[in-house]
């Protein structure tokens, strides 16, 4: 119960904290787009924890 | 916390759910880019922002995220653990900014005052004090996963690769520890 409240409190901080920055993205993607991003460390890394089922 | 109610039936999964928009990004849906976004940004960013203790540093890693997302969208394969995945390229892209850095860069009194969203209060300052300074790294990391991602102890602690007693007794030891610091900063009337 008192876990639950301290976590409640971490939530409520960090979201209130949360910057938005989804136009920054947006603009970053259009930028980006046609480069080539290799995501195969991130699938590695996933298979290599063992999240993978 | 994540909280899903778009277009989604009562039966889907919390994982199902993200793995749709993942693949509507794959599509070239933008609008889907920005509902993934709208629902994990806080976890994202409390999740950097445990491992780069900078909230200038973790506002450009959560950018640097869903961009990642988009580009990369099309070579997810889903493994049932969309969140796993988001959550691996935030941890990949903080620890690569620490090693650009070459090291973690310290909080300052300044770059706590940086974080400066309307909605934050002097509340929110106090826990966030107390999680970035009062814990170590990997208790700081546990506890951000467990509190904002959903994913379950076992998961932290494949994600962080350490064994799940340590992530349950440094689970247990870091919600102590804050209980003492929060009670302490209330008693100081901060």
């Amino acid at each position: 119960m008192v876990d639950k409240k301290i976590e409640q409190r971490i939530q409520t901080a960090v979201r209130n904290a949360t910057p938005d920055v989804l136009d920054k993205i947006y603009a970053s993607c259009e930028e980006q787009k046609g480069t080539v991003i290799n995501m195969s460390n991130a699938d590695i890394n996933v298979r290599e924890i063992g999240l993978a089922p | 916390m994540i909280a899903f109610g778009i277009n989604t039936a009562k039966s889907d999964t919390l994982a199902e759910v993200l793995d749709r928009y993942i693949y509507l990004i794959a599509d070239g849906d933008k609008s889907s880019l920005g509902i993934l976004y709208e629902e994990t940004r806080s976890a994202v960013y409390g999740f950097t922002l445990s491992i780069v203790k900078n909230p200038i540093d973790a506002e450009d890693i959560l950018q640097d995220v869903y961009v990642h997302i988009y580009l990369g969208a099309k070579s997810y394969k889903s493994r049932g653990k969309p969140m796993a995945w988001i959550l691996t390229i935030t941890r990949n892209l903080a620890l690569m900014k620490i090693r650009d850095q070459n090291r973690a860069t310290p909080l300052s009194p300044e770059d706590m005052s940086y974080i400066r969203q309307p909605a934050v209060t002097e509340e929110d300052r106090m826990v966030l004090r107390a999680m970035l300074n009062g814990l170590n790294d990997e208790e700081r990391q546990i506890v951000v996963l467990h509190s904002l991602t959903g994913l379950k102890h076992r998961e932290i602690a494949a994600l962080l690769s350490i064994p799940l007693s340590t992530v349950l007794s440094k689970y247990n030891r870091s919600i102590k520890k804050l209980r003492k610091i929060l009670k302490e900063e209330e008693a100081n009337g901060r």
